[in-house]
């Protein structure tokens, strides 16, 4: 009889063993996940990044986050994505034409503002980054930015068993390799959506303009500012030549860099206006240090009476999203 | 619970733990999908060479032009290897350098290889083939678009093997580095980095070597094909344009340079061994 029940719990067992030691461990651990179903405001486009190749969660978010903010990621461990991403900067970097990289260096173009990278399928002011996700192995191999290689990179967070605890979660694996680390960053950088400011609510029919926000609103359709800065992004992602003449320090030919085209020459990604107010400098170089610069330049093609420039700027004003730069889930 | 279990009866305790690992062993084993009928395997074994002897890394070789040339990385990419039973070349209309495969196509293993003559281990690629009848031997030397634009790829792809164009999404398909006098750059540098996926100058090259030219080579399941295909490394600068180190030292980007120098590619290799092992 004792027999007879050892050879039950034995079988028993390697039922439950088979069952419960499969060889995909990542279902076992993805089973605490808190998934995030990609908030697209309403009225917008769909997004273009591929979610179901990288499903949101919100322990990957606060990894990537974790990632966005640790210097390891840069050389000498002093330059994390968010020295040159800064949050109250609305991701770009405050008050500066250029941004600076390791050793002292200067980078060779504006820091662009980071939010709403969903709609996005190109990266870089010329779009050679064809990914969200190889997105950030361009800053961190350059020379002038993080000064990283991937290697060491990889070495140096596999090093570290927090990081190895969090990426088991996340990913199923404490192995932390170039795929899972950019997916994580690209979590992060997805949920920095910027659709709640006081534009958004106008539309939404929660808020009001003031007289001069609402007459901004007309001189911007009227002027046909929003040819290129189209709603509800306030960029036609397209790449632009906006009439500004070689800067021959950097010698710097955006697009056609990419594409080897004549006709892209000079021609770079029309930025969103959204959050304009805190972007300053502006252009692809910061080469202009406020608006007033930015309507001299195009003075020649949309000229503005001062007045017309003080209410654009009103308007302007009302598409600063104070929640994406005070959301403390994203921002500490 | 293991434990509870071991515990349970101390005279069972032998047939306990063997059951324990016969439990264990079958349950993490990886199925091979591999169904072995029908399957014939195939080795491939690529020999790098500089003006008909191997290449040493280093050495200072005097190319067919005269200009002098010292090696010191060549590496490549080798994707969608597949014997190919059609006599017209494969090459998929809709997209320029893409390859088409009529015939078997790849079976196992990682879709792409790098071969880095530095690393003779890794020069031999194992793959397996549906048996049949083949006239010739196909892959792809560099990376097709798609996997271009798809975000982080990971094995032979990982952008962290130092063939990835960080600032200019896309993969170096073959690298060649070395110095020489005629270089007119600092140090005498010669680099030669050959991608890019953007039509018009999309270098990857589909390679079509031919098995046999009197008859259908025939391949029965369970043979083994072993191949050596010898990699002429003074062609990547003759053929269809003509590199001179004195005018170009230096391919570091995609575009016309980098499609022109791609169209060498197709006669840097030949089977120079086939053998048909049971």
């Amino acid at each position: 009889m004792k027999s007879f029940w050892y050879i039950l719990s034995l079988c028993m067992f390697i039922v439950l063993g088979q069952w419960g030691l499969g060889c995909n461990k990542k279902d076992d651990t993805n089973g605490d996940l808190q998934p995030i179903n990609f908030p697209v405001p309403e009225g917008w486009p769909a997004p273009v990044y591929d979610f179901s190749a990288n499903p949101l969660t919100k322990e990957g978010v606060a990894l990537g986050k974790k990632l966005f903010f640790d210097g390891r990621l840069s050389r000498d461990g002093n330059f994390p994505c968010v020295s040159c991403h800064q949050p109250f900067a609305a991701f770009a970097t405050y008050e500066h034409d250029l941004s600076h990289g390791i050793d002292d260096q200067f980078t060779t173009r504006n820091a662009p503002a980071l939010f709403n990278l969903a709609w996005h399928s190109n990266f870089h002011l010329d779009g050679g980054i064809t990914h969200l996700d190889l997105q950030p192995l361009a800053p961190i191999t350059a020379s002038n930015e993080m000064g990283e290689t991937i290697e060491n990179v990889l070495q140096k967070l596999n090093a570290d068993p927090e990081y190895q605890r969090d990426f088991a979660r996340v990913f199923g694996t404490p192995q932390i390799t170039t795929a899972n680390m950019t997916k994580a960053l690209s979590q992060y950088m997805l949920m920095l959506i910027s659709a709640n400011s006081k534009y958004d609510r106008v539309m939404k029919g929660k808020a009001s303009f003031d007289v001069n926000e609402e007459a901004g609103y007309a001189i911007f359709k009227e002027k046909k500012c929003n040819t290129c800065h189209v709603e509800p992004l306030f960029t036609n992602l397209e790449y632009e030549y906006t009439g500004l003449p070689l800067n021959p320090t950097f010698n710097d030919f955006g697009r056609m860099n990419i594409t080897g085209r004549k006709e892209d020459s000079l021609k770079f990604k029309v930025p969103s206006l959204r959050n304009v107010a805190l972007t300053f400098p502006y252009m692809h170089d910061g080469r202009f240090w406020n608006l007033e610069d930015v309507y001299d330049h195009y003075n020649q093609t949309i000229p503005l009476s001062p007045v017309e420039r003080s209410l654009l700027t009103e308007f302007l004003k009302t598409l600063t999203d104070e929640k994406l730069m005070n959301d403390p889930e994203l921002t500490e | 619970m293991y434990l509870s279990v071991v515990r349970f009866e101390n005279r069972y305790s032998l047939l306990t733990l063997l059951f324990l690992v016969a439990a264990i062993l079958t349950g993490c084993q990886k199925k091979l999908e591999l169904d072995p009928r029908g399957k014939a395997g195939v080795e491939i074994r690529f020999v790098p060479e500089m003006m008909g002897a191997p290449v040493e890394l280093g050495q200072e070789y005097t190319l067919p032009s005269g200009e002098r040339f010292t090696p010191q990385v060549f590496k490549f990419y080798v994707g969608s290897i597949g014997l190919s039973q059609s006599q017209n070349p494969g090459e998929d209309p809709d997209q320029p350098g893409e390859p088409n495969h009529p015939g078997s196509g790849p079976v196992t293993g990682e879709p792409y290889h790098l071969i880095d003559i530095s690393r003779p281990a890794e020069q031999v690629i194992r793959t397996q083939i549906q048996e049949g009848e083949y006239l010739y031997l196909e892959f792809l030397l560099g990376v097709d678009s798609a996997r271009n634009v798809s975000g982080v790829q990971s094995g032979a792809l990982d952008p962290l093997k130092g063939m990835f164009w960080t600032w200019n999404s896309g993969y170096i398909f073959a690298k060649l580095e070395g110095t020489s006098p005629q270089s007119t750059q600092p140090g005498n540098k010669v680099e030669y980095h050959i991608g890019g996926f953007r039509h018009p100058y999309n270098a990857a090259k589909t390679i079509r070597l031919p098995l046999s030219y009197l008859q259908p080579l025939r391949v029965s399941a369970g043979q083994t094909i072993t191949m050596e295909i010898r990699v002429s490394l003074e062609n990547w600068f003759r053929g269809a344009y003509d590199l001179r180190i004195a005018d170009n030292a230096v391919c570091m980007t995609p575009g016309e340079l980098a499609w022109s120098i791609s169209q060498n590619f197709g006669d840097l290799f030949n089977i120079t061994n086939l053998t048909i092992e049971e």
